[in-house]
């Protein structure tokens, strides 16, 4: 037990300091950081375009209402902010093909840790995990839905499923190029996957609902703490909730390990 | 006491080919000729534990790829290696905690950052204790000269300055065996100096095993009494590097600029002409006389410019081979 604990301190100690030592790289460079952080921004500042328009409407999608719509947007702006911090995850691909692999996979720990929380984009991150707790917070005042201790920590633990299920999305991605080497169409769909939510599974018709549910479970990342709350999930849904990310994370560990076995390197 | 047996160690990579243009590409895309690139063929050898082997080749040998395979990035496609009782690919912590890779061609450093940053991250993922960390890292900074640059960012520093960090930065949790690619490729002959007389007092100082790879013999020559020459995935010498020097040795190449046409004819007495045009030859010289022809030259004919070389490494195995005709481990 003291050697897995002391094991987690090791991994946690490398964590922060990747995240410190990524902040300080950026910092380097001012503008660059600035500019990032600035177009985040922009692209948020659209985002919320649409949130007012809604808002504004006054019109309720199903049984939501603007504010409750206003908790779903918030969820899909911070975990676009978690799947930008992921930088070390989005950075594979050129990394394996340019053999750049080698020297981490000389160090002592896990590789796949080493690389994907090896850097972050913290300038790209900042923005949308910020505003999208705003929203969040905004959003649930405005209802009547209780601040309770079961809503708050059903919220929060589908939220860390969404983290969960967003790393291991966005790994199985980029861990096709192992496969394929361009791998520009597959990341040109996943992020259109993504997009589809940036408004609440709602409002889409109960067949894409099924698709985004149970055959690429990409509706759990964004809905399902929203829908919790709301009290509209059931048992077998909260149960589902719970376990895909265990499913999805065990399967993109699997690919990785596949992964590394297909890693060629490269010299120069 | 042997710390490193390769027995048949092999790699392959697969590829296809393409044919010139859009129709080669067309082809492609219904129907691939697959092709396999034997990048090591079976080659085997063993390593004491304290020595320092230099694995000689020309670019391309599989110099590197046996290399990566020792360190665990590789996995072979057949033969077996251990490593200090390790078998590398496994990629036990316990095993990468003993060895170092330092490649002349891949950095460990953050670019941005200085490398006390990265020497700090090292501290942190080998569990270094802060006094031995401190006293290593003043140790190896004074040593390779480099005290005054660690706070400077790395994209700041030349080639040899950030080969210098890249050795500290691997040498900091004390590894007992050195795996070294091409350590000195690309840097200016001072620079080229001293990293390997900082090799050479480090590895004497620590008694730690050096695979070294490089297609300088002037590495190699420096640092190791043995070498493994090694040539398009197969080893075409294991032994002294005494028994194999003068291969290398016994041409010297001297490329000449004159300030008017000349008898090329009367050059020829003096060695043979590789390359000749108008007002410039390329003449390779006996090493035995080299010094008396080269006065010769440079009186009798109206020299403007001129430079001495080494024979390349590919010339040296091709000497190799032609020696040991057909038996590699003579």
């Amino acid at each position: 037990m003291m050697k897995i604990l002391k094991r987690m301190h090791w991994y946690l100690k490398l964590l922060f300091l990747f995240m410190k030592l990524s902040l300080q790289s950026q910092l380097e460079y001012r503008l660059n950081f600035l500019a990032g952080a600035s177009v985040e921004i922009a692209c948020l500042f659209i985002k919320l375009v649409y949130l007012i328009l809604v808002s504004r409407t006054g019109e309720s999608i199903g049984f939501l209402t603007p504010d409750m719509i206003m908790i779903f947007i918030g969820t899909y702006i911070f975990m676009t902010g978690m799947w930008m911090l992921f930088r070390g995850i989005n950075s594979i691909p050129s990394i394996v093909l340019r053999g750049e692999l080698d020297v981490l996979m000389t160090k002592p720990g896990s590789l796949q840790f080493l690389q994907t929380f090896g850097s972050f984009d913290l300038a790209k991150t900042f923005p949308n995990v910020i505003a999208g707790i705003v929203l969040i917070i905004i959003g649930w005042s405005n209802t009547t839905i209780a601040a309770s201790f079961a809503n708050i920590t059903g919220f929060l633990f589908f939220i860390v499923c969404g983290i969960i299920l967003t790393y291991s999305f966005s790994l199985i991605a980029a861990l096709l190029v192992f496969w394929i080497t361009s791998r520009n169409a597959v990341l040109t769909l996943y992020a259109a996957l993504w997009d589809f939510n940036n408004m609440p599974m709602a409002i889409y018709p109960k067949t894409m609902q099924l698709i985004g549910t149970f055959i690429i479970p990409i509706f759990v990342i964004f809905n399902w703490s929203g829908l919790f709350i709301l009290g509209q999930l059931d048992m077998f849904r909260i149960i589902y909730g719970a376990v895909i990310p265990i499913i999805v994370f065990v399967l993109s560990r699997m690919m990785w390990k596949r992964g590394i076995m297909r890693y060629y390197s490269a010299n120069g | 006491m042997k710390i490193i047996q390769v027995n048949d160690l092999t790699r392959d990579f697969e590829y296809y080919k393409k044919a010139q243009g859009i129709k080669g590409s067309i082809k492609n895309l219904f129907k691939r000729e697959k092709k396999i690139k034997h990048a090591v063929k079976g080659i085997s050898f063993e390593i004491k534990e304290g020595e320092i082997i230099g694995f000689l080749g020309p670019n391309g040998a599989g110099k590197t790829t046996t290399l990566k395979m020792l360190s665990g990035i590789l996995h072979p496609t057949s033969g077996s290696a251990t490593v200090a009782g390790y078998i590398p690919w496994e990629r036990k912590d316990e095993y990468k905690r003993m060895f170092a890779f330092v490649s002349g061609q891949k950095t460990q450093l953050w670019n941005d950052l200085p490398a006390i940053d990265t020497f700090y991250l090292n501290k942190c993922i080998y569990e270094i204790p802060d006094d031995e960390y401190n006293d290593i890292l003043n140790e190896l900074a004074t040593l390779l000269d480099v005290k005054h640059l660690i706070n400077i960012q790395v994209r700041r520093l030349s080639l040899g300055e950030k080969m210098k960090m890249q050795i500290i930065a691997s040498l900091l949790h004390k590894p007992s065996i050195l795996f070294l690619d091409e350590p000195t490729i690309g840097l200016d002959i001072i620079s080229q100096q001293k990293i390997r007389s900082f090799i050479k007092n480090y590895a004497k100082k620590q008694k730690v095993t050096i695979i070294l790879t490089s297609h300088y013999m002037k590495d190699i020559e420096d640092l190791c009494k043995k070498v493994i020459v090694i040539n398009e995935g197969s080893v075409v010498y294991n032994g002294h590097l005494k028994d194999i020097q003068s291969m290398f040795h016994m041409k010297k190449i001297m490329n000449l600029v004159f300030s008017e046409n000349i008898d090329f004819e009367q050059l020829k007495k003096y060695g043979s002409i590789i390359e000749q045009s108008e007002f410039k030859a390329t003449i390779e010289l006996d090493v035995k006389t080299y010094a008396q022809n080269t006065t010769k030259i440079l009186t009798e004919f109206p020299v403007i410019d001129f430079t001495m070389e080494e024979p390349s490494v590919e010339k040296g195995i091709l000497k190799l081979f032609e020696r040991n005709a057909g038996n590699p481990n003579e």
